[in-house]
């Protein structure tokens, strides 16, 4: 019982480092998301703690237990894999009950497990199917009603969502959500979506070539990023990231590139000191870009950034518009607004608003935060 | 409700079947370019396929003389060979050989493909390759013939002198000549090429999540093993049975039939009917063992169905339900 | 350039596992009597789940299947009877299809080879292209497709596409294999492609998102048939049907089921006055109302309680979701960032601004139309 760690985790596969000593661990009752680009490791992370790879080296601890050689049969967690795995010969019974059989759960008991499990997820009326007959957002509940009907030490999901129609993701991650409420156990979840990382971790890790970038709530990696890396792959759409020169004109912090000079809030002057007459990221998020109008504080010459408006993508509650700066090799920004852009504007030179309070800062180097530095 | 989730169902395999099913509906032209497509096909099955088997029905009706004029006896032949107690016995003969080389040759391969899984991949690859050497079945058979000889033979020899036996028959002996003549098959092991290539393509996923979900190495086997290879062994097994119920080269190089026609199949038999110019007796003879065969093939192919994923019939819902439904 | 117009097309597939021996067909038409018109340079997203024959419509399209009946025309002329490749038309595939044994350039350059034509015309049109297809393109050029990223990959095949000047683009899903980082800088290059083109574009997509996003209109697909088209605010305010209301807009709509009684709504017991304007409209007795989630008002006097499942904050639109359960029906609503975490919520649905649908069926009874600001 209790939490899952993971100390000084490392994976090789011959010369590829896959898992690059990773230590996290996943408290009981939380609901950890593992989230990365393709090929960051975090597949490899969660098939370590199933036991279905060996680590190369580290220690993986289930409460005090060191599981490092347990067979994934042996460890006690459950799984929801990217193709379901639900087996095409069995009906959907036989499929949900496939575990608790294997560990020779007494007929009554799992019986009960099964049809609960299934009525959960509203699979009740189609236990004598077989998966060809049912739609992909049905298997993937037989694949949930699978882990449901387990009392495992851990929970872990491998990207379950990414073979669904989009329109089917909403519910789904209700269901995966009402899983973890039910079992209130250690579950790890691997996603490249940041978005549902977002909306289902407790805490989310950010990886990226085997290493763990960052670990936090997702307010902390949002508004706190570590390093370029998470800051740009935090969020969607992502940050803005312009190449500026950090300047000192008289009393006033100035970041200027070929685009706009925008001057930094003096609060920033003391952390910023050293890095004066340097070449520097400036990272600005979307929604930090306002229509002038309706900016909710001062807007003049020094915190205004120009772009010619290129797409304009309607949202729910506003829009978010497309645009390219009005230099010589004009880059590309994204700016999110509440209100609906009239489409007449495409194509069109706008002034927008930065919210200098917000702005992120980052040594082209070492890709480190210079204000949210560890 | 229910019928929401079928129509999405069906969707769903559109959907799936999409690429795959992407042959446009024919236009005039195009039904004619079909049909020139089928020809070869169409022409070698006649000519070669359905042509003979019609030809040796028609003179099995006849008294099939090459001299003198051919006359319709209309079942003669077939009532003869009925009363025939040689018939009686080459078919007690083949049925004996088909069943033992189903055991030997067609359940041993599906084993040991399963077994041969578990090994590393390297001594899979090096297995593969054994089996893959080409071997002229006939050399082979020879060969054999005179592994089984009794007084030289390397088998009497492992008998006596390895085993302390007393010196064995083999193929002299009336009880032991059809195993004798399996064996070799044994050492063939195209059916369990074909096995591994189909336990490759079993996604690896479902053996990790039955892993997962606390299954051992049987249970494995029996949930997800077999149960995919259902189709390829259900197809294996009608071609082991029209195969062995067919056999003749390995009886008539090895034994000729004896002793005392202990190994004489119905085909061998058939070949020496051939042999004294009774071609009409030959050919009944030839009808009533396509009728028995496929007889069995009809049967088999009725009680079982050998898509393991395809809704379940009458039968698998009322035992499914019987068993889950109790509480 | 072209207009392209599907009038009244059926197709149904006549393939050995879509009909029984005797050749009855065993599943409805792919394409049920579907017409579509795509102006010059628009474009259009035909968007459904999967198994709507939304991906049937663009092989139709391309000419790699031949309708049953009806026609499709290019610039007025029929080309129904005529073969794909004499149409000329550009495709671009969920998985690329490059030729993996050659080079970026060579995949660009075989149409030329094809068609016969020389050597230093292919040289020219891929120079072209390249200097379109902006920077980093050249570079690609250079590699097999093997080495390529997927996002590199799917960029190269527009190239391919567009080298051939092809009067038509048709794209099946070109992005939906992409990592979702990745899916985000895809799609705006190939919006702005699109833009800078003015090619007339058939784009298929499950995602209503990327479809809002890619496409001057959308059309909606279920079971073979085109359910609407329009753009966006036609689609979101002015939906034909329950399914278009649902299939727009995510989170999707809450569909609550209500009782109107004279000129007064009850939910769950809860009246309300409608407004005139709506009123007027409805019937009296049982209708389902939408509820967008921005259309709600929070924290109101006249608000109905509603127990809160989870809260998802999305800091990019500067919104969060509150999530939770009424009168049975899955409820989403619009909130501030920085709203309290709460077991449950007061809120009123905005009555002028929702849709209301027949208790049966799915006609809409009346939709609030597109949002008047002034």
């Amino acid at each position: 019982m209790g939490r899952v760690t993971v100390e000084n985790l490392v994976k090789r596969f011959r010369e590829k480092v896959a898992v690059d000593d990773v230590s996290f661990e996943v408290n009981d009752g939380e609901f950890l998301v593992l989230v990365g680009p393709s090929g960051c490791g975090k597949t490899t992370t969660l098939r370590l703690l199933a036991g279905l790879e060996a680590a190369t080296e580290g220690e993986i601890r289930f409460g005090e237990r060191v599981v490092n050689r347990v067979r994934p049969r042996d460890r006690n967690v459950a799984m929801v894999f990217q193709d379901y795995a639900i087996f095409p010969h069995m009906t959907v019974y036989d499929n949900v009950a496939y575990g608790l059989r294997s560990r020779r759960t007494p007929r009554a008991l799992t019986h009960r497990r099964v049809m609960e499990a299934t009525r959960k997820f509203r699979i009740e009326h189609l236990l004598w199917r077989k998966p060809r007959q049912l739609s992909g957002g049905e298997r993937q509940r037989v694949a949930l009603s699978r882990a449901m009907v387990r009392d495992a030490e851990l929970y872990l999901y491998d990207e379950p969502l990414s073979n669904l129609d989009a329109q089917l993701r909403h519910q789904a991650r209700e269901d995966v959500l009402a899983l973890h409420e039910e079992k209130r156990r250690p579950s790890l979840y691997v996603t490249h979506d940041q978005s549902e990382a977002m909306a289902l971790g407790d805490r989310i890790a950010v990886m990226r070539d085997g290493r763990l970038e960052q670990i936090g709530t997702g307010h902390e990696l949002y508004e706190r990023p570590r390093n370029l890396f998470v800051a740009f792959f935090i969020g969607t759409p992502s940050m803005n990231l312009f190449d500026v020169e950090l300047r000192l004109e008289g009393e006033r912090l100035v970041a200027s590139s070929g685009a706009f000079r925008l001057r930094l809030p003096d609060e920033m002057r003391p952390v910023l000191a050293g890095h004066v007459g340097k070449r520097l990221r400036l990272g600005i998020r979307p929604e930090d870009l306002h229509v002038p109008r309706m900016a909710p504080f001062p807007v003049n010459q020094e915190n205004t950034l120009r772009g010619v408006v290129n797409v304009i993508e309607p949202t729910s509650a506003g829009s978010t518009t497309y645009l390219s700066t009005l230099e010589a090799e004009p880059r590309d920004f994204v700016a999110t607004f509440k209100v609906r852009m009239p489409s007449t504007y495409l194509d069109k030179e706008v002034p927008l608003a930065v919210n200098a309070r917000n702005v992120h800062l980052f040594d082209p180097e070492t890709e480190l935060s210079l204000l949210h530095g560890a | 409700m229910a019928s929401e989730s079928e129509v999405r169902a069906v969707q769903e395999s559109v959907a799936v079947g999409r690429t795959a099913v992407a042959a446009p509906r024919l236009s005039g032209r195009r039904r004619l370019e079909s049909w020139l497509f089928l020809l070869p096909a169409v022409l070698f099955q006649l000519n070669w396929g359905w042509y003979p088997l019609l030809a040796a029905f028609a003179i099995s009706l006849t008294n099939a003389q090459f001299r003198g004029p051919v006359q319709f006896i209309g079942l003669d032949s077939y009532v003869r060979m009925w009363d025939d107690p040689l018939v009686a016995q080459a078919f007690k003969v083949t049925a004996i050989y088909a069943g033992l080389s189903i055991v030997l040759t067609f359940l041993v391969p599906i084993i040991v493909a399963i077994l041969l899984m578990e090994m590393p991949r390297r001594a899979m690859r090096w297995m593969m390759i054994l089996w893959f050497l080409p071997l002229s079945s006939i050399a082979s058979t020879m060969l054999f013939r005179y592994l089984y000889n009794a007084q030289y033979g390397l088998f009497e020899w492992v008998a006596t002198q390895v085993l302390h036996l007393p010196p064995q028959p083999f193929l002299n002996s009336s009880t032991q000549v059809n195993f004798w003549l399996v064996f070799p098959g044994l050492l063939f092991f195209g059916p369990g090429l074909i096995y591994m290539a189909t336990l490759q393509g079993i996604p690896q996923s479902y053996y990790e999540a039955a892993e997962v979900e606390g299954a051992g190495f049987w249970r494995k086997i029996w949930t997800i093993s077999l149960p995919r290879m259902r189709p390829i062994i259900s197809m294996m097994l009608i071609f082991a049975l029209i195969d062995s119920s067919q056999s003749f080269e390995q009886q008539q190089i090895m034994t000729g039939g004896g002793p005392g026609g202990a190994s004489r199949t119905v085909v061998l038999y058939l070949y020496d009917l051939l042999q004294y110019l009774r071609y009409n007796d030959a050919t009944a003879l030839g009808v009533y063992l396509f009728l028995v065969v496929m007889a069995l093939v009809v049967i088999y192919r009725v009680f079982f169905t050998d898509d393991p994923d395809a809704p379940q019939g009458r039968l698998g819902k009322l035992r499914s339900r019987h068993g889950g439904g109790e509480s | 350039m072209a207009r392209v117009d599907v009038e009244d097309v059926v197709k149904s597939y006549d393939t050995a596992d879509a009909v029984t021996i005797t050749g009855r067909p065993l599943r409805p038409p792919a394409l049920n009597h579907v017409t579509l018109s795509i102006e010059d340079g628009e474009t259009v997203c035909v968007v459904g789940p999967s198994g709507c024959g939304k991906s049937t419509l663009l092989k139709v399209v391309a000419g790699l299947e031949t309708p049953d009946s009806g026609r499709v025309l290019y610039d007025g002329e029929d080309v129904t009877g005529v073969r794909p490749q004499e149409r000329g038309v550009g495709m671009v595939f969920q998985d690329y299809a490059l030729y993996p044994s050659m080079r970026g350039k060579s995949n660009l350059a075989y149409y030329f080879q094809v068609h016969r034509r020389s050597d230093e015309e292919a040289k020219r049109r891929t120079r072209e292209v390249a200097e379109i297809m902006g920077v980093g393109f050249d570079s690609l050029l250079g590699r097999i497709p093997t080495s390529l990223s997927g996002g590199e990959q799917q960029r190269v095949a527009i190239g391919r596409c567009i080298v051939r000047d092809p009067s038509l683009f048709l794209m099946d899903e070109p992005i939906s294999n992409l990592d979702a980082k990745l899916r985000e800088s895809t799609r705006v290059e190939i919006k702005k492609l699109l833009r800078r083109f003015g090619i007339t574009t058939l784009y298929v997509t499950h995602d209503q998102q990327e479809a809002v996003f890619m496409g001057d209109r959308i059309a909606v697909m279920r079971d073979g048939r085109i359910v609407q088209v329009g753009t966006f605010d036609e689609l979101y305010y002015d939906p034909a049907n329950l399914y278009v209301a649902r299939f727009i807009g995510s989170p999707p709509m809450t569909i609550l089921p209500a009782r109107v009684e004279a000129r007064r709504v009850t939910v769950e017991g809860q009246g309300w006055d409608l407004p005139d304007d709506v009123a007027d409209m409805l019937p009296s007795g049982e209708v389902r109302v939408g509820v967008r989630p921005e259309g709600w008002a929070l924290d109101s006097a006249d608000g109905v309680r509603i127990p809160l499942r989870h809260v998802e904050r999305i800091p990019t639109e500067r919104a969060s979701f509150l999530y939770g359960e009424l009168a049975g029906a899955s409820v989403a609503i619009a909130a501030p960032l920085d709203y309290p975490e709460t077991e449950s919520v007061q809120a009123t649905p905005d009555w002028g601004r929702a849709c209301y649908f027949s208790a049966e069926g799915e006609d809409t009874l009346r939709a609030p139309g597109a949002l008047e600001l002034f």
